[in-house]
């Protein structure tokens, strides 16, 4: 009986099991899956990809990283086990010894080393390795990782970010010598077909040897495509971003939509070190002359929330409720700029896409007596200009909000393209650095908590809105939402582990 | 040409009704359009109603307002343009018309300019600078000009060719007086025809151009209404949205058409 | 000339005459040698009757000078010794036919003269009277006659006859043929001729083919002075002095072809202080109107002109041009040498492409030659005033934009000449016969017809006051009464303002017309010129028009 009950319960479990996983309650054989997207991404291989989240995602088709994430958190990839070592500052991976690359040769722990001097070498934008001090292959597929000081982000942004590369390739080459055919050979589920940058197309096929498991998709393209929702309605794409507003319509289409945080924020960057802008006074004024609610409205049309002026959104771990909200408020604003008796016109730099806030902005600011011209152009023109500090405000929007908080360092103070470059308040320096470094879980919620304090009220940059990414697919992929997103917070879907089917 | 009847077309008189009328219509655009066009006046996407009688864009500001205004940034472009780049090729076809060193020197720099793609630059220029209404204007005059002055300077060549300036040079006259006196007002078909062109395509660029995005979409434009309203097409908001746009540039395109036409028939008939 | 007594016959030195206080014939100088015969020549007044009187000692006005007849003055000479000379060995044959005795017959008259000098019998006198009346040429049946029975013609045959029926050694001749018909002329001038081969003879003419058939040198009066003197032949070929050349265009049987022109301007202004011909001298220059002219030696005569005569007024020296075509250089004008005189009249013939519009071109300087040089009388300044072209089809050198007052006002306007316009303009107008309303002012000028255009661009070309005039092919294209008209007013235009015209045609009877000398132009080169100007020598007078 006993044993019956027990042989019940596991029948039982198995046919759960196998219910409840989507993978083999509709066991997926998909010839060709076409994912569209406005834009090309560049060559999907490390170096080569635009900096930016899409051409990570597709570049990440191709390349493992030692670990990965899923819904709930880190997965093993290229490592099957990995430890940290607070004493010695190491971290210890352990990698699948069946893991091959794409012309066949096993990878090993000496690919992981060359990976981390390459990096070194030749900086990879995506990768800051300043806290890694070098790896040693301890074994053929044991490596172990030395940082130089305590790195909370380290398994996030390195071990889960960082592609691996074939050293027999890359080996005594600079990305910029080398060949374009190899650089597309990776580890990944998908071997690179063909890529066309005038199309913005890629064609990746599944990986027949992967060492993960099946890979469910045969062919599987990233395609250019001039309006994604109509793209979709012809069938042409098999899933795409699509615009909130025709989520509506998608839906009655049979289409799966989803909508979901992006992780991103559109940010009014104030360069704080040109006057009038320097006078805490005056940025706060500007605060209160933006009506985010009504930009809310109009630019998004509802799909999406006011921004906190701590920067992190409140999907994030890291979020602290606890900061001011500041209502817009013109008469509170005018009362503030009474210390700016006519203000010179400020020019507002704005990417064409952001062009409807722009104009709302200038509207707001008019109505309280700040004259704005905008300039709309290329966002890498306007990135560079950020850069140099060449402007007075610029409509600006990072992603990488939903995972390590660290992203505050980067975009608060640091050399990122687009950092509000504030490092006049002494107190948030010191705790930006200590952000870094605080190995344990509480105490750096409050170190990230008061980061976020200090930003509301200093306002180095005013957050307007935090935007949705909505999502319209076949449904026959079960794409899901990666935990603190892709990486280090890509908000995409498409994580290419929603197409492998993983070996028990 | 002068002191000949001034008897035109019907042509003529429908064009400069829709010319003058949209003309119009921009300069009384304050006047006219029921609200500020950069105010949020309504909800997104409203259908038309009372209240909005063409309905709201997508953000929430009236489409009618936006469509006056508009046309004033249309017209204004067009008329800037036309007389910028025609002044532009006036002077350059008149050198090199005048002074065969300048000609060898203008003549490349035609070609040069010629021989550039145009959306090129454009889209070259659009990643550095804003192309806001002055630049545009600017940008599109330098891009008009050579064809026009190529046109004026075999123009002013084939008029240096004619009897009578030789019979002036015969009495001693100077290249400034032969200039004043017979090469401009011979050019005044070649100047019509081009200035009306110009207006014309100038109309059409700034329309694609602002389509496109490639210029300052913040700037109320028939271009930048085409430009936020095709990205809404599957709002199926075409019909109070996109068809009076095109309806505006179509009448326009259609006005100046009209009125050159009927002018270089004149001219035409004049000359023979 | 160098003074010979032995051979000359008359030596007249310094001639001077005045009559009251106007001095008529001023400082004349002349010498006849035996046998031949001077042409003393000049419009009516200059002087010449005056001149052969004072010779003769008749003439009532105050002489001062020398005539020396034979070496004996004339004017101190006893009278009566005087008086045997004249009507004997010295004779004049007066101008005025009334001369004659009115209630006497002319045959009696005729035998006085005889009867006066020989002592002959009356008898014999009058049958010598006879005969010579009769080798003069009035039939015998005639010379019973009274005076008044005779016609001028033959009152004229017996002044001849009653003067020289003595055979003097010298003859001074007034007009002798002025009331003969053509062929009387020609009768009596070789009747002159062949009588007094031996005999020198002075002979006074306004008319210059008839001292072209007679004498072998000639004199040019103007104003009492004499202005030119040389060889008749070269004289007529190639007048020297402005007035001489201006006595040759208006005289009727030099010019059988070419339309006559008169001297411009009134015959009877005469500058006394300076050149006489320069109140209507078209190439006067400041110097003329108080400076006497001496004569001088030019061209193998003697000329008094302070510019040596006529002067070429647009000289084109060793004028080359080609045009570089696709196929090669087209040699369009080879070393072409070639004047303009002032006030001449020059047609420039040749076949198409000879290169007349070329050399037009050039020598209006709109045009550069490759080689030589096109130079003027003028400042350069000054030149694009004094040249004007006018071009063969009007309308294309008429803007078309322009009104009629535009068209003539742009010259002006060009030279920046100064205000007012408006008479200058209206009288251009009314100078080729065109409106002057204010209407017609203001049409187009396309809209006027071919003639009214024809006419206007011939305006536009005078309202500078040129001094050349280039038509190019003026008549070409025209009806032929239309040409006539056009041709005409280009002529009164020289003879009212003594332009130079320098006609382009292929029309050889317009040639013939217009010019006092004809180019060929040919593949480039002048191949042959013409003087349009035929003369008639004495020798074969040309049959003349009956
Ligand atoms: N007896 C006179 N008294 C005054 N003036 C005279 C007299 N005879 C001629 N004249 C003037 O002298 C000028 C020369 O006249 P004349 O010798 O008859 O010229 P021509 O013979 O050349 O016609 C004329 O102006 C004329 O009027
Ligand atoms: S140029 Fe003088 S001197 Fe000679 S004819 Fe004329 S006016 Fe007399
Ligand atoms: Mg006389």
């Amino acid at each position: 009986m006993k044993k019956i009950v027990r042989w019940g319960m596991g029948a039982f479990w198995l046919v759960f099991l196998v219910l409840s996983s989507p993978a083999w309650a509709k066991p997926l054989n998909i010839d060709r899956y076409v994912i569209g997207d406005r834009k090309d991404w560049g060559f999907p291989a490390p170096y080569f990809h635009y900096p930016r989240g899409p051409g990570y995602l597709r570049m990440s088709m191709v390349f493992d990283t030692l670990i990965w994430k899923d819904a709930k958190g880190f997965v093993p990839m290229l490592a099957t086990s990995w430890r940290y070592e607070p004493k010695r500052l190491t971290y210890t991976f352990d990698l699948n010894p069946k893991a091959r690359w794409h012309d066949g040769r096993p990878v090993t722990a000496e690919d992981v080393t060359f990976t981390i001097t390459y990096m070194k070498q030749h900086p990879y934008p995506w990768i800051d390795l300043s806290h890694v001090a070098g790896a040693t292959a301890v074994a053929e597929h044991r490596v172990v990782i030395q940082l130089t000081r305590p790195y909370a982000p380290f398994l996030e942004d390195v071990a889960g970010s960082m592609p691996i590369l074939p050293r027999h390739i890359w080996k005594g080459t600079t990305p910029q010598a080398i060949d374009r055919k190899k650089a597309g050979i990776g580890c990944g589920p998908f071997i690179l077909k063909a890529y066309d940058a005038a199309q913005g197309a890629y064609a990746f096929a599944a990986n027949p040897r992967y060492y993960r498991g099946t890979v469910m998709v045969k062919s599987l393209r990233f395609q250019k495509v001039n309006d994604p929702v109509f793209a979709l309605l012809r069938k042409d794409i098999q899933a795409a971003v699509v615009p909130p507003e025709a989520g509506a319509l998608l839906r009655r289409k049979g289409y799966t939509v989803v909508s979901s945080p992006t992780y991103w924020v559109l940010k009014l960057l104030i360069n704080h070190r040109r006057s009038p802008m320097n006078e805490l006074r005056f940025r706060r004024a500007l605060l209160y002359a933006i009506d985010r609610k009504l930009l809310v409205k109009t630019v998004l049309h509802g799909f999406g929330t006011v921004a906190s002026l701590g920067l992190l959104p409140p999907q994030s771990p890291w979020f602290n409720p606890n900061l001011p909200k500041i209502a817009c408020d013109p008469a509170k604003a005018r009362e503030l700029l009474k210390a700016f008796p006519r203000p010179r016109p400020l020019t507002l730099l704005a990417p064409g896409r952001f062009s409807r806030a722009a104009e709302r902005i200038r509207q707001d600011f008019g109505r309280v007596g700040i004259r704005v011209t905008v300039q709309t152009m290329e966002e890498t023109a306007i990135d560079a200009m950020i850069q140099k500090g060449g402007f007075d405000l610029a409509l600006s929007g990072h992603g990488g909000l939903g995972g390590d908080p660290r992203i505050l360092n980067d975009v608060i103070a640091g050399d990122f393209l687009l950092s509000e470059r504030f490092t006049e308040d002494p107190r948030l320096n010191a705790l930006l650095k200590k952000n870094l470094e605080a190995m344990d879980p509480k105490k750096r919620h409050k170190i990230v908590d008061e980061i976020q304090l200090i930003h509301a009220r200093q306002i180095p940059a005013i957050p307007l809105y935090y935007p949705m990414m909505t999502v319209a697919h076949d449904g026959r992929v079960p794409w899901f939402y990666t935990r603190g997103g892709i990486s280090k917070g890509i908000p995409f879907p498409f994580n290419k582990d929603a197409l492998i089917r993983k070996k028990p | 040409m002068s002191r000949k009847s001034l008897r035109l077309s019907r042509g003529f008189w429908w064009g400069a009704a829709l010319a003058g009328g949209i003309l119009l219509l921009g300069l009384l655009a304050p006047w006219l359009a029921p609200y500020n066009p950069w105010n949020v006046t309504g909800q997104p996407f409203e259908p038309p109603s009372r209240a909005h009688l063409l309905g709201t864009n997508d953000a929430g500001q009236d489409i009618l307002s936006e469509l006056f205004y508009g046309g004033r940034t249309s017209l204004t472009i067009s008329l800037a343009v036309a007389a910028l780049s025609m002044t532009l090729a006036l002077f350059v076809g008149i050198a090199a018309g005048v002074s065969p060193v300048a000609d060898r020197v203008l003549m490349r720099i035609i070609d040069a300019f010629l021989s550039v793609p145009a959306l090129l630059i454009f889209l070259l220029v659009s990643v550095h600078f804003s192309l806001n209404v002055p630049r545009l204007i600017v940008l599109l005059s330098l891009l008009f000009w050579p064809q026009p002055a190529r046109m004026i300077r075999s123009q002013i060549l084939s008029t240096r060719a004619e009897k009578y300036v030789e019979a002036a040079r015969g009495f001693g006259a100077t290249t400034g007086y032969l200039t004043f006196r017979h090469f401009i007002p011979a050019l005044a078909p070649v100047l019509l025809a081009g200035f009306l062109t110009r207006l014309r395509m100038a109309v059409f660029i700034e329309a694609g151009l602002a389509f496109l995005g490639v210029s300052d979409p913040t700037v109320k434009s028939w271009g930048t209404m085409l430009h936020f309203a095709s990205q809404y097409l599957y709002l199926g908001c075409w019909a109070n949205w996109i068809l009076p746009v095109a309806a505006g540039i179509f009448l326009t395109v259609l006005g100046y058409t009209l009125i050159g036409q009927a002018l270089q028939g004149r001219s035409l008939r004049g000359e023979a | 000339m160098t003074r010979d007594s032995r051979t000359s016959l008359l030596d007249v030195e310094d001639l001077t005459i005045v009559y009251g206080e106007t001095p008529v014939v001023e400082g004349f100088s002349l010498r006849i040698a035996p046998g031949e015969v001077v042409g003393l020549v000049g419009e009516s007044g200059s002087g010449k009757t005056s001149i052969g009187l004072g010779i003769m000692g008749l003439c009532p006005g105050r002489v001062s000078g020398r005539a020396l007849f034979k070496d004996r003055d004339l004017q101190r000479l006893p009278h009566d010794e005087l008086r045997t000379l004249r009507g004997d060995r010295l004779a004049m044959v007066f101008q005025d036919v009334a001369g004659l005795h009115p209630t006497y017959p002319v045959l009696d008259q005729v035998a006085e003269a005889v009867q006066v000098h020989h002592g002959v019998s009356r008898a014999e006198a009058r049958e010598r009277a006879r005969s010579w009346l009769v080798s003069v040429g009035l039939p015998e049946e005639k010379a019973a006659a009274f005076p008044h029975q005779l016609s001028g013609g033959e009152r004229q045959r017996v002044m001849i006859a009653m003067a020289t029926v003595n055979r003097p050694e010298l003859l001074i001749l007034d007009e002798p043929v002025a009331f003969q018909d053509e062929g009387a002329k020609g009768d009596l001038i070789r009747w002159f001729r062949a009588t007094f081969e031996t005999a020198g003879i002075l002979l006074i003419t306004h008319d210059v083919s008839v001292a072209l058939r007679m004498a072998d040198r000639l004199i040019i009066l103007c104003g009492g002075r004499v202005v030119e003197e040389g060889e008749t032949e070269a004289i007529i070929r190639e007048p020297v002095h402005p007035y001489t050349r201006a006595l040759l265009r208006s005289n009727v049987a030099l010019n059988p072809h070419r339309e006559l022109i008169r001297i411009p301007g009134d015959p009877t202004r005469i500058n006394q202080k300076g050149c006489p011909f320069q109140p209507r001298c078209v190439q006067a220059v400041p110097e003329c109107s108080h400076a006497r002219p001496f004569l001088r030696q030019i061209h193998g005569r003697r000329v008094a002109c302070h510019r040596g005569g006529v002067v070429a007024l647009l000289t084109a020296r060793s004028v080359g041009k080609s045009f570089s075509l696709k196929g090669g250089k087209v040699e369009a004008l080879r070393e072409i040498t070639l004047s303009i005189h002032s006030g001449e009249g020059v047609a420039l013939m040749g076949p198409t492409g000879a290169g007349k519009s070329t050399l037009g071109a050039i020598l209006t300087r709109l045009l550069k030659p490759d080689t030589g040089e096109v130079v003027s009388d003028f400042d350069d300044g000054d030149f694009r005033r004094r040249v004007q072209l006018v071009h063969q089809h009007p309308k294309e050198a008429i803007s078309p934009h322009f009104t009629v007052w535009e068209t003539v006002e742009e010259p002006l306007r060009i030279v920046k000449a100064s205000h007012p316009y408006n008479d200058r303009i209206r009288e251009v107008l009314r100078e080729v016969g065109l409106p002057t309303t204010k209407d017609f002012l203001s049409r187009v000028a396309h809209t006027l017809s071919g003639g009214e255009l024809k006419r206007l661009v011939l305006a536009r070309a005078l309202v500078l006051d040129p001094l050349i005039i280039v038509a190019d092919e003026p008549t070409a294209g025209i009806d032929a009464s239309f040409a006539s008209q056009i041709l005409r007013l280009l002529m009164t235009l020289q003879e009212t303002r003594g332009i130079s015209l320098l006609v382009i045609t292929h029309d050889p009877y317009v040639a013939q017309k217009v010019a006092d000398r004809i180019l060929y132009l040919e593949g480039g080169q002048i191949k042959k010129i013409t003087p349009s100007l035929t003369p008639v020598t004495h020798r074969h007078p040309a049959p003349l028009v009956s």
